[in-house]
């Protein structure tokens, strides 16, 4: 203790012989004395530093707090605008799918009801066949016939499915050529049928005429390729060679065409059929009779607009 | 201007949430405008809960519900509670009034129709909720004043009812008043929040009418049952309060 005052005071008095203070007064009083004024002032000077630091960090402080508070409930009400936005774009997607399922619905309906007035078209021409004495005449009623039934078994087609646009025309061509051979009363065994389609999406604009023309050539292959009792096979294969073009080949090997019929007047219904709806669909036809009769049509089909209108 | 003197503007106070301030917002905006020499009627038209009487302190004899009931003359029950201020209290905790059957509404509108010709303004003051009545008192009126505090929920209700009121009841004009605010910029943020909203989802135009600071003067005015504007006139609440009167015009 005494050794560190002297040492102290040694200090001290080198720093405190400018004020012409004598080392035996700062023993008597204490070097804290004078040394207090001095350090008094830097111990003001250090508390007010801290006062100031304090309160500047308390008011940091409370000014950040007041800025997080604000910050908070801004974002509280951004968030509410969000949610009201969720809210209402949840009801209106909602009422969209629902008109979407009500005008599926009855697009379905529709497509049923024309299915049945087609259905009943026919029924009537079945009736007629009663009234009429020639046979020839029952043979064209029994044509008219397969046609209203090709048409309705599109309709009937698009409303059994997902797709309410779109036929597919593989499925379609089995069900065609089903109802032919029944209405021929051909016997599936003697008279065989290889049906090759890809996978083939038509919509209805398509598929209506591209069946009647399938309808046709089917039938008359069926009436005339193959004399009774002979047996024979009816190729069909549809593709589609690059997009936009529709290849339909209906082949039989049977008697072949006698002499391909040029003059317009002379052709069957069915052929002029064909010619007609090829040229609108602005198609072509090759006929090729070297071994039984082939029927070539290439037609332009559109890609089915999906989405645009 | 004539025409106007004849027949009473209407205006209807609400909000959708409760306790957002609209009784003490039509008490005191009514004496505002009685200050500006209007004569104004208030109707209490929170039929379930009333409390514009607590508000002026005023011993109720004959409520909306007793007048509706007896078919007394609707004027017998009107209280004048300051110079050029007459309120019809309404009546309190009978839950059957909350909604107004179509005989009641009709009679109802009568009453007040019959009585408010004396008038220069209504200010009708609604439940909260959306009950058949704030409906009713809704499409009864002229102009129809939401009153909004910074507060999501508040938001979310006033929203709410809007939606309500624009979609199935055929109104399309509101006038917002913002109360609680505390700040300037958490009234703006709050407004462009809830117009961007509805003109975005109901295709509506808001109209800001003003706001009200959030202030202790309206709560400790509250608890002394005297209006702050009569209470703590310099207050910056009893400020804004005036400041709406003086828009009153405004209103769409
Ligand atoms: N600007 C304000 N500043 C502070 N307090 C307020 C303010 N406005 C209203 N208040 C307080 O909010 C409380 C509710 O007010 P008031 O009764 O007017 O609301 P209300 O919307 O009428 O409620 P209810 O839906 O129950 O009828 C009151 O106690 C009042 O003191
Ligand atoms: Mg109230």
């Amino acid at each position: 203790m005494i050794s560190r005052n002297a040492i102290h005071t040694r200090t001290i008095t080198c720093g405190c012989c400018r004020y012409g203070v004598s080392a035996a007064f700062l023993k008597r009083s204490g070097f804290c004395n004078v040394r207090g004024k001095s350090m008094h002032g830097s111990f003001f000077f250090v508390v007010l530093w801290i006062v100031v630091l304090l309160v500047a960090i308390v008011l940091g402080y409370l000014q950040q707090n007041r800025m997080v508070k604000r910050k908070t409930a801004e974002l509280r009400r951004e968030l509410f605008e969000r949610q009201m936005a969720e809210k209402e774009l949840l009801a209106s997607d909602q009422k969209l799918r629902q008109s979407l399922a009500e005008k599926e619905s009855l697009l379905k309906e529709i497509h049923h009801r024309v299915k049945n007035n087609l259905q009943i078209v026919s029924s009537l021409l079945y009736l007629q066949e009663d009234y009429m004495t020639d046979p020839k005449g029952v043979d064209i009623l029994r044509e008219s016939q397969n046609r209203v039934k090709s048409m309705a078994l599109i309709h009937e087609q698009l409303y059994g499915t997902a797709d309410l646009a779109k036929i597919d025309f593989g499925r379609y061509i089995e069900g065609l050529t089903a109802n032919l051979f029944d209405a021929y009363g051909i016997d599936p065994d003697r008279i065989r049928l290889n049906v090759r389609t890809g996978d083939i999406a038509l919509g209805v604009d398509m598929a209506v005429p591209c069946g009647l023309i399938i309808n046709e050539l089917v039938s008359n292959a069926l009436k005339h390729a193959f004399l009774p009792d002979a047996s024979g096979t009816i190729d069909i294969a549809i593709q589609t060679p690059d997009t936009g073009r529709i290849e339909m080949v209906v082949a039989d090997d049977g008697i072949g065409l006698t002499e391909p019929p040029a003059d317009a007047e002379k052709k069957s219904l069915g052929l002029r059929l064909i010619d007609t709806l090829t040229a609108q669909l602005d198609g072509t036809l090759v006929i090729n009779t070297e071994k039984g009769t082939r029927f070539s049509i290439t037609l332009n089909a559109p890609e089915q607009p999906e989405k645009e209108s | 201007m004539a025409l106007s003197k004849k027949t009473p503007r209407i205006l209807c106070v609400t909000s959708g949430k409760g306790g957002v301030g609209k009784t003490s917002f039509t008490v005191n905006f009514a004496i505002a405008l009685t200050r500006n020499d209007s004569r104004v009627l208030v109707v209490d038209g929170d039929m379930g809960l009333a409390n514009v009487d607590v508000l002026l302190r005023l011993s109720v004899k004959n409520n909306i519900r007793d007048i509706l009931e007896s078919g007394a003359d609707p004027r017998q029950a009107l209280i004048f509670a300051r110079p050029n201020l007459a309120v019809l209290p309404g009546s309190s905790g009978v839950p059957e009034m909350v909604s107004l059957g179509d005989k009641q509404q009709s009679k109802l509108a009568g009453f007040i129709k019959n009585i408010s010709s004396s008038f220069d303004y209504v200010i009708i003051d609604t439940a909260a909720g959306i009950g058949s009545s704030v409906l009713w008192y809704n499409r009864f009126s002229d102009h129809n004043i939401f009153i909004l505090s910074p507060d999501p929920t508040s938001m979310t209700d006033a929203y709410a009812l809007i939606k309500l009121l624009s979609r199935d009841h055929g109104i399309n004009r509101f006038n917002l008043v913002l109360n609680f605010v505390r700040g300037v910029r958490e009234g703006n943020h709050t407004v462009d929040t809830i117009k961007r909203v509805t003109q975005r989802f109901l295709n509506l135009e808001l109209a800001h009418l003003g706001s009200i600071p959030e202030d202790n003067a309206v709560r400790k005015a509250v608890l002394d049952q005297v209006p702050f504007i009569e209470q703590t006139p310099g207050s910056k609440a009893a400020r804004a309060v005036h400041d709406l009167a003086e828009r009153v015009h405004t209103l769409i």
